[in-house]
């Protein structure tokens, strides 16, 4: 080993992490290099110098001042977020718990809200019926008669208007001049009995043969509207399910017509154009409801949907043509039927039949 | 580690995790004890090794006050990483490198405070190799009859702070505080030959400075 490889060794062979190889020809070049040696003995006099300055005591307050930013350190980290996962060992996948937790409130908020929605809708339908004023009964008949004063139309195109269809024929005489309300209504009265006289002695007679429409126009006669009763019963137009004999009945007709488009929609069914419209004015509900079901039972028919309801209870019949004029006179007896003029017709077909059960205010049970 | 140095040594290298197997570190319990979130085991630590960390920092900085925020700034940083810290190297290799990370981040701004500041005939001047030296000990006897007088610690310490900081780290660390050559390499993020190579140069400067403050060593 050359001189001056020695001197660069001589620090590493004083700390010992010489290798024995080197360390043997360190020494044995130190033996014969006097400048060697000297440096040698001068670096560990250095070395013992340095090791001997004097170490430094830590202030008394350093420690409390560590320890004092160690605490403050230690409260930041317990915050919010560390207190709720730190206690976990296993480590959640947070973003996959908040995707799940979101997916289940919005499928249980969507729940809660369907039901609420339909419940809500209801009160405000029935409300704006409630509201509607006698004066605008009036001026709704008046338009019905009105338009009866156009020009007069052919038979062709009256067959294809359909709201012609629904305008019962009647005198000329009134056509022109239309009594006030009142009197319409107090004037039709026997005839709506005689309605009912008839419905009662067609209950057993097989159905007459559907009259076109047009013949039913040209022919006024008291049992028209009967007839026309049937043929929505028979569901072949959903247009014809708002009907008058006159423009009395029509009048009387007018707000139970509207009632029963508002219950129809608060009820859903609104896509069942062709079914009877049958209300039954009662004292409470659930008994005469069991008595319904129990008739319907017992005519052979079956309860398709029993809709109930603070205000009134709708209950959907499916019944053969030819049992519902049985079904009809039996609804009469347990409370006041409305529509009574209704016509039944014979058949083998069913017939969907809405009864619509109110509260008769003044606490008059049955009996019409 | 960022550049600034307080975040602590990243993963040590496998051989000092194969040195502590022959050699364990006799911090591990209280270590352990901390990452459970025990203060009064950080609390042993700090009391443990706090003068040693100190005795660094102002070896490597040269100011009493600077060197105690040193110290502080590590442990806290320290106790902050704490649990990041998988015993794979001694806790005190771990800390001692963290507070020379900040020692010479904290070297770079005293100094240029300094420079900042009016000149002094006691600072330390710039040389053409760049490098910050002491001004060479004049010759003339007068200058040496106060010499004499000093203590020949305080001439160590100024033969110590004459070097530069490379040469200052190693010498500190081996020489003052007694790492092994190892455990320094892996503080400074050098291989060992650096470290053998920066030490002899350092001790050899140290010679000829205490050479000729004292005459003869």
């Amino acid at each position: 080993m050359e001189h001056n490889d020695v001197r660069h060794k001589l620090s590493e062979y004083i700390d010992g992490s010489s290798s024995l190889e080197e360390r043997e020809k360190i020494e044995t070049h130190l033996k014969t290099c006097a400048e060697c040696s000297e440096a040698l003995s001068e670096l560990r006099k250095t070395i013992e110098h340095v090791k001997a300055v004097e170490e430094i005591e830590p202030p008394a307050w350093m420690k409390q001042k560590i320890m004092a930013k160690v605490r403050e350190e230690a409260t930041k980290k317990k915050g919010w977020f560390e207190r709720f996962f730190l206690p976990f060992s296993v480590k959640f996948p947070i973003q996959a718990v908040a995707v799940v937790f979101l997916a289940v409130t919005a499928f249980y908020i969507y729940r809660s809200m369907q039901p609420a929605s339909m419940q809500s809708e209801t009160p405000i339908q029935e409300f704006s019926f409630v509201k509607e004023p006698v004066k605008d009964k009036l001026a709704k008949t008046d338009d019905h008669a009105a338009r009866a004063r156009r020009a007069p139309q052919t038979p062709e195109y009256k067959a294809l208007d359909m709201k012609q269809e629904y305008e019962a024929p009647m005198a000329p005489s009134r056509m022109n001049a239309p009594a006030p309300a009142e009197e319409r209504s107090a004037a039709h009265q026997p005839m709506a009995a005689e309605e009912a006289i008839a419905a009662k002695s067609q209950a057993g007679a097989p159905a007459a043969p559907q009259q076109s429409l047009s013949d039913e126009s040209s022919q006024p006669t008291p049992n028209k509207a009967l007839d026309v009763m049937s043929q929505k019963s028979r569901a072949t137009d959903a247009n014809r399910e708002e009907f008058t004999a006159s423009p009395g009945l029509k009048a009387e007709a007018e707000p139970h017509k509207h009632a029963k488009k508002a219950k129809k929609a608060a009820r859903g069914d609104e896509g069942d154009e062709n079914a009877v419209e049958v209300t039954i004015k009662v004292s409470e509900f659930d008994n005469t409801a069991k008595e319904i079901e129990k008739a319907v039972t017992a005519f052979g028919g079956k309860i398709v949907r029993t809709v109930p309801s603070t205000d009134n209870n709708a209950i959907t019949v499916s019944i053969k043509e030819d049992k519902l004029a049985e079904l009809l006179l039996k609804l009469k007896t347990i409370g006041k039927v409305d529509g009574n003029s209704l016509t039944p017709v014979g058949g083998d077909r069913l017939v969907v039949v809405r009864i619509t059960l109110t509260k008769n205010k003044q606490g008059v049970a049955a009996g019409c | 580690m960022s550049p600034n140095g307080t975040n602590p040594p990243a993963i040590l290298s496998n051989p000092i995790g194969s040195r502590l197997q022959d050699n364990p570190d006799p911090d591990a319990g209280l270590v352990a004890a901390v990452q459970q979130g025990d203060l009064n085991a950080f609390e042993s630590l700090v009391t443990k090794h706090q003068k040693r960390m100190l005795n660094i920092a102002f070896r490597l900085i040269d100011d009493h006050d600077e060197a105690c925020e040193v110290v502080q700034d590590a442990f806290v940083s320290a106790y902050r990483h704490i649990r990041t810290f998988r015993g794979e190297a001694k806790f005190t290799t771990w800390l001692t490198t963290i507070t020379v990370n900040l020692s010479k981040n904290r070297l770079k701004q005293v100094r240029s405070r300094k420079v900042r500041e009016a000149y002094s005939l006691d600072a330390p001047v710039r040389t053409d190799e760049g490098e910050l030296a002491m001004d060479a000990p004049s010759p003339e006897p007068s200058i040496l009859d106060r010499m004499e007088k000093q203590d020949i610690r305080t001439r160590v310490q100024d033969c110590i702070r004459s070097l530069d900081s490379d040469f200052r780290e190693v010498l500190v660390l081996r020489d003052m505080q007694e790492f092994s050559y190892d455990e320094i390499g892996d503080m400074l993020k050098v291989v060992p030959g650096t470290v053998k190579s920066r030490l002899f140069r350092a001790r050899e400067m140290v010679k000829e400075c205490l050479k000729q403050l004292m005459g003869e060593l």
